[in-house]
C-alpha cells in the first residue's frame, strides 16, 4: 500500500509552488503556472511506474482535479483540467461529472 | 453510541446493496471470471476487491454477507483511494464546518478543525470497509480523504495540505481520550502508517524542489528521474530519517 500511496500523494505535494495551490481548490486553473504538472501529464506520470497504477492514477488524478479544477481542459481554457477528449472516452463520463458537481453540491 | 452504530450498519448495508446492484453477480459484469480467463477479458472488468466482495454477496452456497463482513479481511490494496474521493467531495461541499460557523470562527488553509475531520474520517471508514474490511485499507483511505479534503474545502497548497492530513490522522488518536471508544492497536499502528507515507511524501518532494529538479518551480516538466525511482522503490514505509534514493533492482 505505501508503495501505492506515496507517488501520487508526493508527485501531488510537487506541485507546491509559487502559483500553484494557496487559495486555489476548484478556481485554481487561473493560478497554475505554466511549468506545474497539468491532470493529464501527473496521471500519466503515475501510470507509466508500472505495478497497481489503477487506483495510483486515480489518487493523483483526484488530486490534480482538486488543485487545478475539475473542468474539462481545452486549449485557450483550462489547460491543467481533465481533458475533454478524456471525458468523452469514458462511458457516461459527463454524466459522472455532473455527478461529481451534485455530490459536492449537497452540503 | 448505539444509535450510532447502527445508524453506520444501515448506511454500511445500503451501501453494499448499491455495489451489488452496480458490480454483483447478477449486474452487467456477470459472474466472477476465473482467475486463469483469457486477458483481455471480453466485458467490462472489476479490480480485485470488487471481485472478492462480489464473491462473498453473490456466492448461492453461503449465506449473503452482510456489511461489513462483505469487506475482504485481507484486502490492503489501494483501491481505497478511490472510495475516498467522492466522500471528500461530499464532505467539502462547504467550505466551513457548521460547528466552526456557528462559533463565528473561519476555517483556514491547513486548519484540519477536527469536527469536519472526524465525520470525514467516519464517512471513508465506512465506504472502505465495504469492500476492504482491514485498519489498513480504512487507515490510507482516511489519509487520502483528508488530503483531498484540505484542498478542496479550505483551498490549501499541497505541503499545507500533506501536514494538515497528517495532523487529521493524529487527531482521530485521541478519541479513547474522551471517553468514547478507543480504536484497537493495529487500527492506531496502520493509522501512523498512513501518516508516515504522508510525511515520506511531503519529505521526497521538499527534497526534489530544493534539488532544482522537476516540480512547478523549474521549466523541467514533470518529476525527474531520481525522483520517480526514489518513490517507486518503496516497499514499506520507511522512517523520514531512510528517505534517500534507492535503485531499482
Amino acid at each position: 500500500m505505501p508503495h501505492a500511496f506515496v507517488l501520487p500523494v508526493a508527485l501531488f505535494a510537487l506541485q507546491d509552488a509559487q502559483g500553484v495551490g494557496s487559495g486555489s481548490g476548484a478556481a485554481g486553473a487561473a493560478s497554475s503556472s505554466s511549468s506545474s504538472l497539468s491532470y493529464e501529464e501527473g496521471v500519466r506520470a503515475a501510470i507509466r511506474g508500472g505495478g497497481c497504477c489503477a487506483s495510483r492514477a486515480i489518487a493523483a488524478g483526484a488530486c490534480l482535479a482538486a488543485l487545478h479544477g475539475g473542468e474539462a481542459g481545452s486549449e485557450g481554457d483550462n489547460a491543467h483540467g481533465v481533458p475533454t477528449a478524456w471525458v468523452g472516452r469514458v462511458r457516461d463520463g459527463q454524466q459522472l461529472l455532473d455527478v461529481a458537481v451534485k455530490l459536492a453540491c449537497l452540503r | 453510541m448505539l444509535f450510532c452504530i447502527f445508524l453506520h450498519a444501515y448506511i454500511g448495508e445500503a451501501l453494499a446493496n448499491a455495489f451489488d446492484a452496480a458490480f454483483g453477480t447478477d449486474s452487467e459484469y456477470g459472474p466472477i471470471d476465473p482467475k486463469d480467463s483469457p486477458k483481455p477479458l471480453d466485458g467490462p472488468w472489476r479490480h480485485g476487491s470488487l471481485k472478492g466482495f462480489a464473491a462473498l454477496r453473490g456466492d448461492p452456497k453461503q449465506t449473503k454477507k452482510l456489511y461489513p463482513a462483505c469487506g475482504l479481511t485481507s484486502d490492503s490494496q489501494a483501491d481505497c483511494l478511490a472510495r475516498a474521493v467522492p466522500v471528500a467531495a461530499l464532505f467539502s461541499g462547504t467550505r466551513r464546518d457548521p460547528a466552526a460557523a456557528a462559533a463565528g470562527s473561519q476555517d483556514q488553509p491547513g486548519s484540519s478543525s477536527s469536527m469536519g475531520s472526524r465525520a470525514l474520517s467516519d464517512a471513508v471508514a465506512a465506504v472502505t470497509r465495504v469492500t476492504q474490511n482491514t485498519d489498513v485499507a480504512v487507515a490510507f483511505a482516511q489519509a487520502f480523504g483528508a488530503l483531498l479534503g484540505e484542498v478542496v474545502a479550505r483551498g490549501s497548497a499541497p505541503l499545507q495540505a500533506l501536514a494538515a492530513a497528517e495532523k487529521a490522522l493524529l487527531a482521530l488518536d485521541t478519541r479513547g481520550e474522551n471517553g468514547e471508544d478507543g480504536d484497537s492497536e493495529d487500527a492506531a499502528d496502520a493509522r501512523e502508517s498512513a501518516r508516515q507515507a504522508l510525511a515520506t511524501a511531503r519529505t521526497l518532494a521538499s527534497q526534489e524542489q530544493g534539488s532544482g529538479s522537476g516540480g512547478a518551480g523549474n521549466d523541467q516538466k514533470g518529476p525527474s528521474e531520481p525522483f520517480l525511482r526514489t518513490v517507486l522503490s518503496y516497499a514499506a514505509v520507511p522512517s523520514l530519517s531512510e528517505v534517500t534514493p534507492k535503485p531499482i533492482a
